[in-house]
């Protein structure tokens, strides 16, 4: 199964198909998650408005998580098998995942000024999201740092699975330690906690940034596909 | 019941994160389909340059 998707020509193929429907959807979840989230949904009765915050800042985080885990396990991939499509795929992933980990540490901020009174505490649940943003950061760093961009990959790899230590540290950093931010309501194990009414729009943005992500990501893929095709025509000394 | 609700307003945090937020993936999206479109472009050009051996 993955060595019939891990074909390059076929993974184009068949993203190029997905592309303009995956659009689509994209379009119509944030049409509705927006209506949902700024005007369809109860206000909190400690947070006010203010909870409608979360409808961005949860779904950036779950998604810089989950976009972090799929780097780690492409550069498994790649560390183990080698297979270039699992590097086109760390590579076009680590970008966006960073985008979204500051997405969650900004939008985060904004909540926290008017929820905690401050922007930034050195809390375990913040300060373990900034490190992930870190990682991200560092891994598009080293997979570009040297002239040959293939050279950055292993290292980069290698970074990238050393730095999936800190996913669980992130997930349970608010039940290990004692800290400022609220721990989960979704994602635990007595259930969830929220009401349908703030459940329904959460779920909703949460999907349209996932498709959103995988729309990108196909993009990118692509494009370092092309950009991996010049390079070998360049060395074959075709140009 | 006005003690338990929260009636400050937070409308500018709102739209502040909301802004942020969209502003950021609709870069995003722009930037990735520029590079994709300017890449398939030049791999065009590049291909067409090697199959024309009078271009050479």
């Amino acid at each position: 199964m993955i060595d019939y998707f891990a074909n390059p020509s076929r993974f184009v193929k068949i993203t190029s198909f997905i592309f303009p429907w995956l659009s689509l959807v994209v379009v119509t979840l944030f049409a509705f998650g927006i209506y949902f989230a700024l005007f369809n949904s109860p206000e909190d009765i400690v947070q006010g408005s203010a909870v409608r915050i979360m409808y961005v800042h949860v779904p950036s985080a779950w998604l810089s998580l989950f976009s972090y885990l799929l780097l780690a396990l492409c550069s498994f991939f790649f560390i183990v098998w080698r297979h270039p499509l699992a590097d086109i795929l760390s590579r076009s992933i680590a970008p966006i995942g960073a985008v979204f980990a500051l997405l969650t540490l900004l939008t985060g901020s904004i909540w926290g000024r008017p929820m905690w009174g401050t922007w930034w505490v050195w809390d375990a649940r913040l300060t373990s999201m900034l490190i992930l943003f870190i990682f991200f950061m560092g891994y598009i760093a080293l997979s570009n740092a040297f002239e040959k961009n293939e050279r950055g990959s292993r290292p980069a790899a290698l970074l990238a699975i050393a730095g999936s230590i800190n996913l669980p540290i992130v997930k349970f950093s608010v039940d290990w330690w004692n800290t400022l931010h609220q721990p989960a309501s979704i994602i635990r194990t007595g259930g969830i906690s929220i009401d349908n009414s703030m459940l329904v729009p959460l779920i909703i943005m949460a999907l349209a940034f996932k498709s959103f992500f995988i729309l990108v990501v196909i993009l990118r893929s692509h494009s370092i596909l092309i950009e991996r095709k010049i390079f070998h025509l360049k060395i074959q000394g075709k140009l | 019941m006005d003690i338990l609700s929260n009636n400050n307003n937070y409308d500018f945090f709102i739209y502040v994160s909301y802004i942020i937020t969209f502003a950021s993936l609709i870069i995003v999206f722009l930037y990735t389909y520029l590079q994709y479109l300017i890449s398939k472009k030049l791999f065009r050009a590049i291909i067409e340059n090697v199959n024309d051996p009078q271009k050479k």
